[in-house]
């Protein structure tokens, strides 16, 4: 009997997960007061197993810039040659260094752990791809990775045994690789059986060449290589842009102390101004039990997404009872926003989750200025949304 | 959903595959699990398997909850293409069926 109540127990305890602090609203139940809509969103992303929900955000960011200045319409169906590659977004961790600014340059990824800002990310991005263009995302492909069956991880980044797997190839590489340092087609011949044999299990697309010269460098380097090959780097799969864009973030610095209503009336601002805005937040079920008060205190359970649009809904059958919602584009998969009443969510319970934090309100200035429309809607049905 | 394709990249043939899909109640199980009109495979004998999600370490955040369910099950987990290259997650299991992440997570954990 005890063991039945201690099974129950677990079974509750397992049985219903929460909604990670996205709370749905079925928008048919409501009548819209107030609406902003930021026209040609792009195409969800998913981030997979990995942890990069900041990079796939980041990524959305800059493929609706993308669209605005080429003129893609619609953004969600735009060529994936014409879109960012979050793999690449995903090298752009780490802070740069003066007057090294060029791909070449840069590090590439340095992490492990996952996690990291929209707006370090973005910043990083940006400045490279001033200089040397974004990898489109035809090229580096988010799809192509896979793990042998029933092993962890099988993602782009940061998923832990796969990289010590790989670690583990690196080090045996490098040390063959230096071995036969002063013979170049020895070493060419090295880069093809680690290709053909260790590497098998995962889609890479590089010649030897770039292999051997990824094992003769760091392990970053080679990590690099496995996410965005060098091929991927150079004309014609990168995209450029002629206007300035540059990363802003709402509050700008811990200073900044703001109230969840100045965050909400920022990020109607933004959406005002035809931006994508990211919001990063604390995405852990029961944030009450302890009681969790900072982005430090949610520690393993933070989470990043795009907001598209904002709406004022009022209860049809009760029109003084009204809420703020927004419609966020999430980085878990396109069935994600259909069970979710298409990514529309409480507002401000949403935004409490940032606990107000600096830079957790964060999207790209610059670009075509685009026109600005706000509207008072007429009722919301099934088809509005 | 009574028929879904998607678009896999196959690690052999380094070609994309064509997967095709149909709804089982609430899960989306690819066609190579019914046979003889029933469900017979892995991905359809994680539906019954009450497993719990697996505890993740060393990182600051939270990652897509369904795509990581699928290690819990020892699948491995694909993003696979859909219509006007939309992205969805799958568990992909050692017998080659599939099942979209999210299917057999709300299927776990009801939604």
């Amino acid at each position: 009997m005890t063991g039945l109540y201690l099974f129950s127990l677990v079974t509750m305890s397992i049985s219903s997960l929460g909604s990670n602090g996205l709370n749905p609203v079925r928008l048919m139940d409501y009548q819209a007061k107030e609406e902003i809509v930021v026209r040609n969103p792009p195409r969800g992303l998913s981030q997979g197993a990995s942890n990069i929900c900041y990079t796939v955000t980041a990524t959305l960011l800059l493929n609706h810039k993308i669209c605005q200045e080429k003129g893609i319409s619609p953004c969600s169906e735009a060529k994936l040659a014409d879109q960012v590659s979050q793999n690449d977004v995903s090298r752009f961790q780490v802070p740069l260094q003066e007057n090294k600014n060029t791909r070449m340059e840069y590090p590439g990824i340095l992490y492990e752990d996952g996690g990291g800002g929209v707006a370090s990310v973005l910043y990083n991005t940006l400045a490279i791809a001033k200089s040397s263009g974004f990898v489109n995302s035809d090229c580096a492909r988010n799809d192509i990775f896979a793990a042998k069956t029933g092993e962890e991880a099988a993602a782009v980044v940061s998923e832990e045994e796969e990289w010590k797997k790989i670690k583990a190839i690196y080090e045996k590489g490098a040390k063959a690789v230096k071995e036969k340092e002063n013979c170049y087609e020895c070493g060419l011949e090295y880069a093809a059986g680690i290709m053909k044999d260790e590497l098998k299990n995962y889609k890479i697309k590089t010649n030897p060449e770039d292999l051997l010269l990824a094992l003769s460098g760091s392990f970053e380097e080679f990590k690099d290589i496995l996410l965005v090959p060098f091929e991927c780097q150079v004309d014609p799969n990168v995209i450029r842009t002629k206007n300035d864009l540059h990363p802003q973030a709402y509050p700008k610095s811990v200073k900044d102390k703001v109230t969840t209503e100045e965050m909400m009336n920022k990020i109607k601002s933004i959406l005002m101004s035809q931006n994508l805005t990211s919001l990063s937040f604390c995405a852990k079920d029961d944030i009450k039990n302890p009681k969790i008060t900072s982005i430090v205190g949610c520690h393993g359970n933070m989470h990043s997404l795009a907001i598209k649009a904002y709406k004022k809904i009022c209860k049809k059958n009760d029109p003084n009872s009204c809420r703020e919602v927004v419609q966020v584009q999430n980085s878990w998969g396109e069935q994600w926003q259909k069970d979710n009443e298409n990514g529309w969510v409480d507002a401000i319970a949403l935004i409490s989750r940032t606990f107000n934090e600096a830079q957790t309100v964060v999207w790209i200035d610059g670009g075509p200025a685009p026109q600005t429309k706000t509207s008072t809607p007429s009722p919301v049905t099934a088809s509005a949304y | 959903m009574a028929n879904i394709s998607y678009k896999m990249y196959d690690l052999k043939t380094k070609k994309y595959l064509n997967v095709s899909f149909e709804k089982k109640g609430k899960f989306v199980i690819s066609k190579n699990c019914i046979k003889k009109g029933k469900p017979s495979c892995d991905a359809w004998r994680a539906v019954s398997k009450r497993i719990a999600p697996r505890e993740r370490k060393n990182t600051a955040v939270l990652g897509h909850p369904a795509a990581q369910y699928c290690f819990a099950h020892k699948a491995e987990t694909r993003i696979l293409i859909g219509p006007n290259n939309t992205q969805d997650d799958f568990c992909l299991f050692k017998d080659g069926s599939l099942i979209m992440s999210w299917s057999l997570y709300n299927g776990r954990f009801g939604k």
